[in-house]
Order: C-alpha cells, then structure tokens, then sequence
C-alpha cells in the first residue's frame, strides 16, 4: 500500500480545521484516530496521500494552523 | 392559566429568551441527538469526530458573523454572564482601573463588585442620561494611567438605548485599554466586527439574538488578546498531562461541551445569515416603531428609554400611573397570553439611571419572529389594563 502523510495536532480543532483546509484545496484527506505508532497531544489527525504532504504543508502554514508533527506511516 | 388554553401566546419577552426558535434549529439539535449524540474531541471514533465536525463548524461560523481573526479564538461558554466573568477575572488583577456604564446588566456588575471587594480591581461606573445616552466626553476623562480594561454593553436590556461602541472602541484603542463588549441583547440583529469596531472581548449569548438554545454563549478573543482560564480540567488533548493545555480553543473549555447547544447556535446563524442581518434589523426597528407609536397613545402611560427605533433595539419599557408593574404583568399574562417581563431586569444600575428603581417596569422585546398583528393586541391589551387596573 503507498505510504500516508499523517499528520499530528495538539488539538481536534486544529485537525478538524485542517480537514477543511485540504478538502478546500482540493486535497484527499480521512481524519483517523491518531495510529498506534506515533503518539500525539490530541487523538485525531489527519491522513493524506505522501505525495500531498508538501502541498498540505504550505497550506498548514498559510491557514496557520499548529501541529504537532507529519509522519510518514506504512499503512497495513 | 395554562399553556394549554386555546388562546395563541404572544410571546414579547425576547430579551429574555426569543421564542419561538426557527424550524431547523430544532430539527439540528434533533439530529444532533438522534444521529450522532457522541462527545466531541474525547475519541477517535467516527460519532465523536462528527460531533467534533458539528463544534468546528459552529465556531467558524461564529468567527465569520463577527469577524473573529482565527476561529480558534472562538471560545464556547454557558452563556453571556460565564463569558463576561471569564474576560473579567482572566485579565483585572490588584491596582487595574476599570471603566463601565451605568446601563451594565448584573452579569457585569457583580462580577466587578466581587473583584472591588476582594481583588483591588477599581471600578468607575460612568452615568447614562435617563434615556440611557452614554456619554462620551466624560468617559474620555474618566482614563486613569491605570485604566486596564472598558466594559461596556452594546444595547441596554432596559431601555433598548445602543451604546456608540466604534467610538467608545476607537478610544480605547488611543488610550491603550482592553474593550470589552457585552453583544447579549444585539448579537444577531446588528452587524457586529471585532476588527472594524476594534473590539478585543466580545462576550455573547446564544438564546437570544442568535436564536439558538438556552445554555450556550461564547467569548470571542481579539488577535493577542491573552486571559488566564477560569477553570481547569479534561480537555481531550494533551491526556497524559496533569497540567492544563495552553493550547486554544482548549485551553478554555474544561469538561464536555454543550454539543447540543452548540448545534442549535449553529443552526440559528445559519438561519439569521439566509434571512439577512439587515432584513432582520428592519424587522424589529419596524414592530419597535409600531409599539412605541401604539403604547404612546395610551393614556397614563410612560414611555422609559429613547423612543426613537433607529436609536435602540426591539425592547421598550413602559411604566403606567397607578398601577405596579407586576399587575400589568400578571394581567397580560392571564387575561391576554401576553409574555412581558416586569421588575428590575437584572440591572437595578439602568434603572437608577431612568428613575424607575426600585418599582421597575414592564418591558416588551420583540424578535424576528414576532408578527404586526402580535404587537397590535399588545397595544389593545395595555390599553384594557390602564382602564381595568385603574378601576379595580
């Protein structure tokens, strides 16, 4: 399976608002709860494409929206 | 009387609460209920992240209709009086000068009294004219170097009478204080702009105005405006943690969250936002015109605030010679199905300022709901109790 770009928030409104933020750029996103190999200050991220992940980048920080972290996560 | 008498209620006590509420802000918290009922922010299952979706959405919503810089600065609270105690105690501290107007509702005063007494924050009540004309010059003057924070309401509850906010916000601004807004009475019938009215606090209330449910207000926070939190506890976030997260909108909303509420509120801006903030206001400034210009016919009758629509929300107080207040009241009620609220309106300071302390008076409020025909058998109505009343 291609690999995730997960990405990691401090709080559900961040990575809820994120979730808008890429839908509206036209970005595939899920919001999962956060996976069992990374830990995280807040239990939901968002889950995109690796090949999104520079992309989604810019528009984080456009939107200035916090986050905690982006992993790249080998889905099962 | 019952609410089950055939007679339809003529509900004028929206300064209180509005009532009726807009079919889909029932139906919202109906499925909010029904269909996702989780907790937002606590798991990752997919109810609860819907639940999270609802919150997003509300306080984004909030953000837009009063132009709130980030919508993370939106912070959900029980009400307008939880949301004006947490501005409050989360900025005055010893030795702060703070600055309000006689007009203040309770929910500013006592929490201003409590921190005179105990806390060594000052306090200067600055006089309204009896028709509750605030005025600026005085305010102007009353700067202290220590003058930390402005509080003011956008509308009197009692007289109806609009505070000049830009100008009392443009003030502020030159003289370095914090402006605190108390938008409980005009939230969702006046455009209201944190940037443009340079407002740094705006404390707001979702029952009325705003059309939602009881138990739902919020505060919203102007860019780098920074309030220690008047509670701490479970956020969702940061779990392993026995310190409170500084993070927002988290950092202000301890324990789980009137979702359903917020469900409501949400469904209710939606609807002011179809209907039009400007449709709105003409609505109301019109049934106030027609209350103003029915109640003056009425003979006896005193007339309390500006009596001027464009000058004041949809709330006109009357008083009639002779006859108490609670009797109009009660009269209306079980007579007419005539909601009015009569007393002292939580805010005995407005009355001193209008003269009407401590009899107080009767007061009528419309919302955009309410119909020309409600307010013309309001009229009828007081005009049979000035003649019944007086002759019992």
């Amino acid at each position: 399976m291609a690999p995730c770009c997960v990405i990691l928030f401090h709080s559900t409104h961040h990575a809820l608002k994120s979730e808008k933020v890429f839908k509206n750029a036209g970005l595939g996103v899920d919001v999962i709860p956060v996976p069992r190999e990374f830990s995280a200050n807040c239990g939901i991220s968002a889950c995109l494409d690796w090949k999104d992940r520079d992309r989604a980048e810019v528009l984080l920080l456009e939107e200035k929206i916090p986050v905690e972290g982006i992993r790249r996560w080998e889905r099962d | 009387m019952s609410v089950s008498s055939s007679k339809r209620i003529i509900y004028l006590d929206n300064a209180a609460t509005t009532w009726p509420k807009p079919e889909p802000v029932h139906e919202a918290i109906d499925f909010f209920l029904r269909r996702i009922g989780a907790s937002p922010g606590r798991s990752g299952h997919s109810l609860s992240i819907e639940a999270g979706r609802l919150v997003f959405g509300t306080r984004e919503a909030v953000a837009g209709f009063f132009g709130v810089s980030s919508s993370d600065r939106v912070v959900f609270t029980q009400n307008a009086t939880h949301a004006i105690n947490l501005a409050l105690k989360g900025i005055l501290g010893e030795g702060d000068h703070v600055i309000v107007s006689s007009m203040e509702h309770n929910s500013m005063m006592r929490p201003l009294r409590y921190l005179s007494d105990t806390a060594g924050v000052a306090v200067d009540v600055i006089d309204c004219s009896p028709d509750g004309t605030f005025p600026l010059r005085t305010f102007e003057e009353s700067f202290r170097e220590e003058t930390r924070l402005v509080a003011v309401l956008h509308a009197s509850n009692v007289t109806g009478a609009l505070l000049p906010i830009r100008d009392i916000g443009k003030i502020c601004r030159r003289k370095g204080a914090l402006f605190l807004v108390d938008a409980a009475q005009t939230a969702g019938v006046f455009s209201i702009d944190m940037a443009e009215d340079q407002i740094d606090l705006l404390a707001f209330t979702g029952h009325k105005g705003l059309l939602g449910p009881q138990g739902i207000g919020g505060l919203c926070l102007g860019a780098g405006v920074d309030v220690a939190p008047l509670m701490q506890g479970g956020t969702g976030s940061y779990s392993e943690h026995d310190t409170h997260p500084d993070i927002l909108p988290d950092r202000y909303e301890s324990g789980t969250m009137n979702t359903v509420g917020i469900a409501g509120l949400g469904a209710g801006i939606r609807y002011i936002n179809e209907r039009g903030l400007a449709s709105i206001r003409e609505h109301e400034t019109n049934l106030t015109a027609q209350l103003i210009r029915g109640l003056s016919s009425i003979e006896g009758i005193r007339l309390h605030g500006p009596c001027d629509p464009e000058r004041q929300i949809g709330v006109v107080c009357f008083t009639i010679d002779g006859i108490r207040p609670s009797d109009i009241g009660y009269f209306l009620d079980t007579e007419f199905r005539i909601m009015s609220r009569v007393g002292l309106h939580c805010s005995p300071s407005a009355h001193r300022t209008m003269g009407t302390f401590p009899e107080g008076t009767v007061r009528f409020s419309v919302s955009c709901l309410n119909e020309e025909k409600d307010v013309e058998r309001a009229v009828q109505a007081v005009g049979d109790a000035a003649t019944l009343l007086h002759r019992g």
